[in-house]
């Protein structure tokens, strides 16, 4: 009777994950066909980023770089074209892989990596984030690396072809209907702000030490050796914030410090005028609004337009 | 080991199989060895304190059962003595000092007695709980001795309920480890269910509604009174399925091997009352408190002010119980305070004999449980917010009623849709019991359609980054 029913169970469990399966690959194809058919939205500007910019300059970076970097504004200074590929909510292992996945196809002039105030800092939802390069694991085997940061049983997990679009439907629908084109227009990766700050009071950000997390470190400096090897002028920015003593912060101050010893130009923009003084550029304190990113967008393409002139 | 892990996954496969591919006299020792290993996954060292209470227990109950009059009891003393020793070393401690702290600093004095740098071991309220049932239980003579070490042990580590409950009794539990289970495929397939069900509460109901909890609650000043409403209520869903996710997957692991545990939630949610919340929620809890420590200062046989007064600090109690914080003392305060003046009330309306206009029907029925829902609503407040302060703070907020409701679309909208789907299932179970069941139905296409179904919203929408199970910090 015993051995009957284990019998029985074995194969119901072997039908029934036969079936999971099939369920698991045609749903997995659908949402995967709608998630390639997007035109719009951030998930699209990561499809966009790796498989079809041809863009000169390349801009890496989280919200801040996504806010700040005007493409038009830089290409009239820089005279190359340029795509922002910065992306909200994420840190250096996005900008690694979007770099990563680039180089496949093409090699950028010039690479601007726009570094986040406590970007070394150990935070779960960095690797968390790294979600956003599961729908691509298939077709981009140089980001499997990163992926396998989030744990190792990633590979067991993406035995599934649902698992890669998790929490994706509703984003998809987005990217497909275009709602996002009326909501958050973009331009070339550049999603402007149009909010002005009201609190003119500029907070005072402390400078607190932590245990830095040394996968970040390490990604940080493969992407410097990386852009060495390859021939990429690679430009690291610290964009402005309207916060005192945040060129102080403690990350961005490794970031200073292995850059100068790699020998990678570190711009940092903490305490440039009129970012300094006026809450008016700004629509919250961390992120530039579309007029102050224009006037920084013009600043940093000026910055590296004339380096690139003097190595030259 | 976290039961919403791939780990656990692989552990539980394994471990069932040996079970069964192994002969009876040797199971308890898998179970053991495997309830050793889990618990080791999370601080290996901390099974030594595990160890420590269940040699003390062991031996307690043999000598409580050998002897008479005030041995007995003393034995009894020495077994509560370890074990809330334990607890208050590990839990307590740092609290108790704090506390301390701040009253010598109000003197103006430092406090000399230093900090002890220690995590509070996993599920250690758990544990110590029900190893203290075993002892009183032998005490009271409703239990015999356990006289096989191994045995007991793995009363006290069976890990499908080792760091959240259910809190067994002996009596339910013990024998169970004696008796041979044979591979049943409906016994199997219906613990694979509550699995199943438990894992979608866990993944695609709690830790979604964690991110939009987490975001509000660790930052109240920054979120204005209506989304700390919205934060509150899906807390309440929060807890609720990640607490009773946790037990529906230990009640199914541990029934695919063939034991039964006690059933620890009753959908607390159509609870008309305080009094049937409290039956309906963490019933093995409750069941603890009643038995164990509500009859013990003397129950119902009391005064009425006496009981009254029990009532309250049974609950007093059972705030600490959950955590060493005063937000957790006042949530267990506002809970005894809701529950006396619920009985008071009663007790007048018998009294007097009086009709409460619109109380009864289905109209004043759905008032009693929106009421209820409210009301533990507003305790949850106490339970989830990190300090008292920023519980005032919460409710001080909440009750401008105003600001704009943080919401991103996709967070709000996956939050939603798990509670309407967790809503519609409970909603079924409680009101339409002999209908028509989707997981338990005749029909194996719509049964197995149902489980694909369950499985597919879980890799759709559940949320794989999520932490480990709140109670397992208590």
């Amino acid at each position: 009777m015993e051995k009957q029913d284990i019998f029985r169970f074995v194969k119901r469990t072997l039908l029934f994950f036969l079936a999971v399966f099939l369920v698991d690959f045609a749903v997995g194809q659908v949402m995967r066909y709608f998630y390639f058919r997007q035109d719009s939205g951030s998930l699209y500007r990561t499809t966009y980023a790796l498989d079809s910019t041809t863009a000169q300059v390349l801009v890496l970076g989280s919200s801040r770089a996504s806010r700040h970097y005007n493409p038009d504004v830089m290409q009239v200074a820089m005279n190359r074209t340029v795509y922002n590929a910065g992306q909200k909510g994420n840190h250096i292992f996005y900008h690694y892989g979007i770099l990563k996945g680039v180089l496949r196809r093409y090699k950028p002039q010039v690479v601007v990596l726009d570094i986040l105030y406590d970007e070394f800092k150990p935070v779960q939802d960095s690797y968390d984030r790294l979600s956003v390069f599961l729908p691509y694991h298939d077709t981009h085997p140089e980001l499997e690396e990163l992926i396998n940061l989030r744990s190792p049983f990633e590979p067991v997990k993406l035995v599934s072809k649902v698992y890669p679009y998790n929490s994706l439907i509703l984003p998809v629908l987005n990217g497909n209907l275009g709602f996002d084109k009326v909501r958050e227009p973009e331009i070339k990766g550049y999603l402007p702000i149009d909010a002005v700050m009201t609190d003119s009071v500029k907070k005072r950000s402390e400078r607190i030490e932590y245990g830095l997390d040394s996968l970040k470190l390490q990604t940080f400096e493969e992407i410097m050796s990386t852009c060495k090897k390859e021939g990429i002028n690679l430009y690291v920015v610290f964009s402005p914030a309207y916060l005192e003593n945040i060129g102080n912060n403690y990350s961005v101050s490794i970031a200073r410090k292995i850059a100068s010893e790699q020998g990678v130009p570190f711009l940092d923009f903490s305490g440039t005028e009129p970012f300094v003084s006026d809450n008016k550029l700004y629509s919250d304190n961390v992120h530039l609004n579309a007029k102050g990113a224009d006037i920084f967008s013009r600043q940093v393409a000026d910055s590296i337009a004339n380096r690139l002139k003097n190595q030259n | 080991m976290l039961f919403n892990s791939i780990e656990f996954v692989i552990f539980f496969i394994i471990v069932t199989s040996l079970y069964f591919a192994l002969e009876h006299k040797y199971r308890w020792f898998l179970l053991l060895a495997a309830s050793c290993y889990f618990y080791m996954a999370f601080v290996p060292v901390y099974i030594l304190i595990l160890g420590f209470t269940i040699v003390i227990d062991y031996y307690a109950g043999i000598l409580i059962e050998q002897s008479e009059g005030k041995k007995r009891k003393s034995w009894l003393i020495v077994s509560l003595i370890a074990n809330i020793g334990v607890l208050a070393v590990f839990k307590y401690y740092n609290f108790l000092n704090d506390n301390l702290t701040f009253l010598l600093g109000q003197a103006g004095k430092e406090n000399p007695v230093p900090y002890l740098s220690i995590l509070l071991p996993i599920g250690l309220s758990f544990h110590t709980f029900q190893a203290m049932s075993y002892t009183i239980e032998v005490y009271r003579g409703h239990q015999k001795a356990e006289r096989n070490f191994g045995i007991y042990a793995l009363y006290v580590m069976f890990y499908p309920q080792l760091v959240a409950g259910p809190i067994e009794r002996p009596q339910n539990l013990l024998f169970q480890f004696y008796a041979k289970h044979s591979f049943e495929i409906n016994r199997v397939i219906s613990g694979l269910k509550l699995m199943l069900w438990g894992f979608f509460k866990k993944l695609v109901v709690a830790d979604r509604l964690a991110t939009y909890v987490d975001a509000a609650y660790n930052y109240p000043e920054n979120h204005s009174g209506i989304t700390l409403i919205v934060a509150t209520v899906f807390f309440a869903f929060q807890i609720y399925c990640d607490f009773s996710g946790y037990s529906d997957i230990a009640i199914g692991a541990a029934r695919v091997m063939g034991f039964d545990l006690m059933k620890n939630f009753n959908r607390p949610y159509f609870a008309s009352s305080i009094s049937e919340f409290w039956k309906r929620w963490h019933i093995s809890l409750s069941t603890w408190f009643k038995d164990y420590l509500y009859i013990s200062l003397g129950g119902n046989r009391v005064a009425v002010p006496r009981m009254y007064f029990n009532l309250f600090i049974v609950f007093l109690i059972s705030g600490l119980w959950h955590g060493a914080n005063w937000t957790y003392v006042i949530w267990g305060a506002l809970n005894g305070f809701y529950l006396v003046a619920a009985i008071m009330r009663d007790r007048f309306i018998a009294k007097y004999k009086l009709e409460i206009p619109g109380s009864k029907g289905a109209a004043g029925k759905s008032f009693n449980i929106l009421f209820t829902f409210v009301l533990i609503c507003f305790s949850w407040i106490f339970f989830r917010a990190s300090n008292v302060s920023d519980a005032f703070l919460i409710i001080r907020k909440m009750a401008s009623f105003d600001g704009p409701l943080y919401s991103t679309y996709p967070t709000m909208f996956f939050c939603l849709l798990s509670i309407i789907m967790l809503l519609a299932v409970e909603a079924k179970q409680e009101y339409f019991k002999g209908s028509f069941s989707f997981m338990n139905n005749r029909n194996p296409v719509i049964r197995y359609s149902t489980y694909i179904f369950l499985l597919l919203m879980i890799l759709l929408m559940g949320v794989f980054d999520g932490g480990q199970f709140i109670y397992f910090q208590f």
